[in-house]
């Protein structure tokens, strides 16, 4: 079956029935009209055969050979469409007695005009009334009947019609029938076609619309003028059709906002690590200062001073402007020093907990990946593993480049996730048991997916193992 | 003055209707001349009969009617009889009754008081040459009075030394000359005979007709047809009858009806014209004057 759109296999199904349809009425009409005409033919001919038969019964008795020619002769030239080939009368003996073509048929001659007809004609029993007689090799029809005058045989009226004679009807017949049904075809099908369209229309609208449902900018379907008493299963379809649509399209917009108070959330928890990162400095610098303000003129002290007062801003400008990365999240590729950074941004949380993080990255320079969603997702992958960890536990981040693929891992130590919390790990709002929304795990598989990545939880050994895989756009190599 | 009204209307119309009586009582009651037609002629193509109606009763003043029978014999008898006052006889009816019957005028055609007896056969038959090439062929006649559609080519098969009722294959009658022509040129009939006059009138009246046919063999000429009188057709209109068809060429009028029957004039009757025309081979010697008790 060819794949043909609604919009055509709609109106061309109702062009079938209704062509179909026409024919098979014609085909009837037609068949009927043949039977109707046979047994018309066939009554008429009888008939006339009878009344030309009382016709000549006098002549014959009176010997008037040129009354009954005349007779025979109006008869074969009458008017209408049953009209006799030939009609001729036997005596007694089985000669002609008269015959409307006596060129054919000379009178007191054997009537050898029959040709082949003849024998099988005239082996007959003459003690029926009147009959009809069919020969199937030939193209006549014979009416033939006894003349008599009270009991006694006189003679035979034989009348012979061409079995073609009715042809002439049937195509005439079959002409305006087929015109007929022409005609009535050549409104119904374009007016099928039309309706058929008017069907497929609302159905493709619909369907262009499901397609791009979810979309930005997909399709709105019109509400009808007026709302209808008795909705069909189509106006019902199409109301469902917006409300899922609507309800689609507010389900995506809580989706990013979601995601956005998660990232605003997930910075919330980074700033109180950098907030650490920062104090821990601050503490030294200020101590620093204070000795340098009691042995103030010992320029030893001042230089000693300094450069710890330069180190310490220092590694906090730092830490700062990984924290404004973040921050800004500009839209930016991924190198290996965005990894480094992440490491740098978790690390007071590691160290607060006794953790070890052992880091092993063998990333390329670009990669074809962009830095903002991925810093977050191995962000959040991280602090998961740190917050799950027994205190003094390992920790291992590992990430290269493989077959055109980033392939990054965090494990951790520690208990393992239950089989049934396994399941619903990636679902929003799941339990979480360091106190978040419960969002990150969804929100990092959501962005993986975006970028065409996957996210898997395993339990390997003694160890809890995320891994990330994501396809990258730039192979070629720098 | 209802009633006086009625009572009115009632005189008015009964004064009518008794004056007109008394109009119609005191007319002389002419008895109309009653005219015996016979298939010697082509009545049935020709509006002369109306038009000559009108003619003979504007100068005869009476009416007049035509009177068609299918038969000769029919018509002989009726005029035999004074159901018919006058005839257009064939010939050899005339001769039969000859001596009961008045003549009053033989029309001339082509020239001459004669016609003749035809032999003709269907066009696509070339091999007939005369009467002697039709053994064990179907004839046709006119009918058993006919003199040139019957009698004529039976005797003619006698002289030639055959019996006429077993010559043929087949005969019958077709009650017409223009049928017997009819009958031949739709070959029902191989031959037949038929009167010269009538050949001649629809070889250029309808030449299609005529033309499927082909004149084989003429016989010799015999009196025209003529329009005689009965035994009882009173002696004083005879005369005023004779004169008026004897003068009919005379006039415009007469002479536009002769010539659509196309007859040149009615002329004197001559017993010698028909003196030829075989009658029934009888014992007694006069053939001018059999008697009818001879059939």
């Amino acid at each position: 079956m060819l794949p043909l759109s609604f919009r055509f296999r709609v109106p061309l199904f109702l062009s079938l029935v209704a062509l179909t349809t026409g024919i098979c009425i014609a085909v009837i009409v037609l068949w009927h009209d043949h039977r109707a005409t046979r047994e018309e033919s066939a009554h008429d001919s009888a008939q006339i055969t009878q009344l030309l038969a009382r016709a000549v019964t006098a002549d014959l008795a009176t010997e008037d050979v040129w009354n009954a020619f005349q007779t025979l002769r109006s008869v074969v030239n009458g008017v209408g469409w049953v009209k006799p080939e030939f009609a001729l009368v036997l005596n007694e003996s089985g000669q002609v007695w008269v015959s409307s073509d006596p060129v054919r048929f000379p009178l007191l001659t054997p009537p050898d005009g029959l040709g082949e007809d003849r024998r099988a004609l005239l082996s007959r029993d003459w003690s029926l009334e009147g009959e009809t007689v069919s020969l199937s090799r030939s193209p006549m029809d014979y009416y033939l009947t006894r003349i008599h005058m009270g009991d006694v045989h006189r003679g035979v009226l034989l009348l012979g019609f061409d079995s073609r004679r009715l042809y002439p009807r049937y195509y005439r017949s079959a002409a305006r029938v087929l015109a007929v049904t022409g005609v009535i075809l050549l409104v119904c099908l374009p007016l099928g076609w039309r309706w058929g369209g008017h069907l497929a229309e609302p159905l493709i609208e619909l369907e262009n619309c499901v397609t791009q449902l979810g979309e930005p900018g997909a399709c709105v379907l019109k509400d009808p003028p007026r709302p209808k008493r008795h909705p069909s299963e189509l106006s019902r379809l199409r109301q469902r059709v917006r409300l899922v649509a609507a309800e689609l399209h507010e389900k995506r917009s809580l989706e990013r906002q979601m995601i956005r108070s998660e990232r605003q959330a997930a910075l919330g928890r980074l700033a109180a690590g950098v907030a650490h990162e920062i104090n821990n400095p601050l503490g030294g610098m200020l101590t620093a200062i204070a000795t340098f303000r009691h042995h103030g003129h010992d320029p030893a002290v001042a230089e000693k001073t300094i450069s710890l007062l330069e180190r310490g801003l220092q590694q906090i400008r730092h830490t700062v402007s990984v924290l404004l990365v973040e921050v800004r999240a500009e839209p930016r590729a991924l190198t290996p020093l965005d990894l480094e950074d992440v490491v740098e941004l978790v690390g007071p949380s590691v160290r607060s907990r006794q953790l070890h993080l052992a880091a092993n990255l063998q990333l390329p320079e670009r990669m074809g990946l962009p830095a903002g969603p991925l810093r977050q997702v191995l962000l959040n992958l991280l602090l998961n593993a740190i917050y799950a960890s027994p205190p003094g536990g390992a920790l291992e981040l590992g990430a290269f480049m493989k077959d055109g693929r980033l392939d990054m891992w965090v494990a951790n130590e520690g208990e393992s996730i239950s089989d049934a919390v396994m399941e619903r790990l990636f679902e929003p709002f799941t339990e979480s048991r360091w106190g978040g929304a419960g969002l990150g795990l969804w929100i990092s598989d959501q962005t993986l997916r975006q970028l065409q990545g996957s996210l898997r939880a395993a339990r390997e050994g003694e160890r809890t193992v995320f891994r990330i895989s994501v396809p990258c756009a730039d192979l070629s190599p720098s | 003055m209802k009633v006086i009204r009625t009572l009115l209307l009632t005189i008015i119309l009964g004064a009518m209707v008794g004056l007109f009586a008394v109009a119609r009582a005191q007319e002389p009651a002419v008895a109309p001349l009653s005219f015996g037609i016979t298939p010697v002629f082509l009545v049935d193509q020709n509006p002369f009969l109306a038009h000559w109606k009108d003619y003979l009763e504007s100068r005869l003043h009476r009416p007049v009617r035509f009177v068609r029978r299918k038969s000769y014999a029919e018509i002989s008898d009726m005029l035999l009889n004074g159901q018919l006052d006058v005839a257009w006889l064939c010939s050899y009816s005339f001769a039969v009754y000859s001596n009961r019957l008045v003549p009053l005028a033989t029309p001339l055609f082509r020239g001459e008081p004669y016609y003749r007896s035809y032999l003709i056969v269907s066009a696509e038959d070339s091999a007939v040459r005369g009467y002697l090439d039709l053994a064990e062929k179907v004839f046709a006649y006119v009918e058993p009075r006919s003199n040139t559609g019957f009698i004529v080519p039976r005797e003619t098969l006698r002289r030639l030394g055959r019996d006429p009722d077993h010559f043929f294959r087949t005969t019958f009658f077709t009650w017409s000359h223009a049928d017997v022509i009819a009958a031949v040129a739709d070959r029902v009939a191989d031959a037949g005979a038929v009167d010269s006059y009538i050949w001649e009138i629809l070889a250029r009246r309808q030449p299609a007709m005529a033309a499927k046919t082909r004149v084989v063999e003429k016989s010799e000429a015999y009196g025209f047809p003529p329009i005689v009188a009965g035994p009882q057709f009173p002696a004083a209109d005879l005369g005023r009858l004779r004169a008026l068809l004897m003068n009919m060429h005379e006039d415009e009028e007469g002479r536009r009806l002769l010539a659509m029957v196309e007859l040149d004039r009615l002329g004197p009757v001559d017993r010698a014209w028909y003196q030829n025309i075989p009658l029934p081979v009888m014992p007694v010697v006069q053939r001018t004057a059999p008697s009818p008790d001879d059939f």
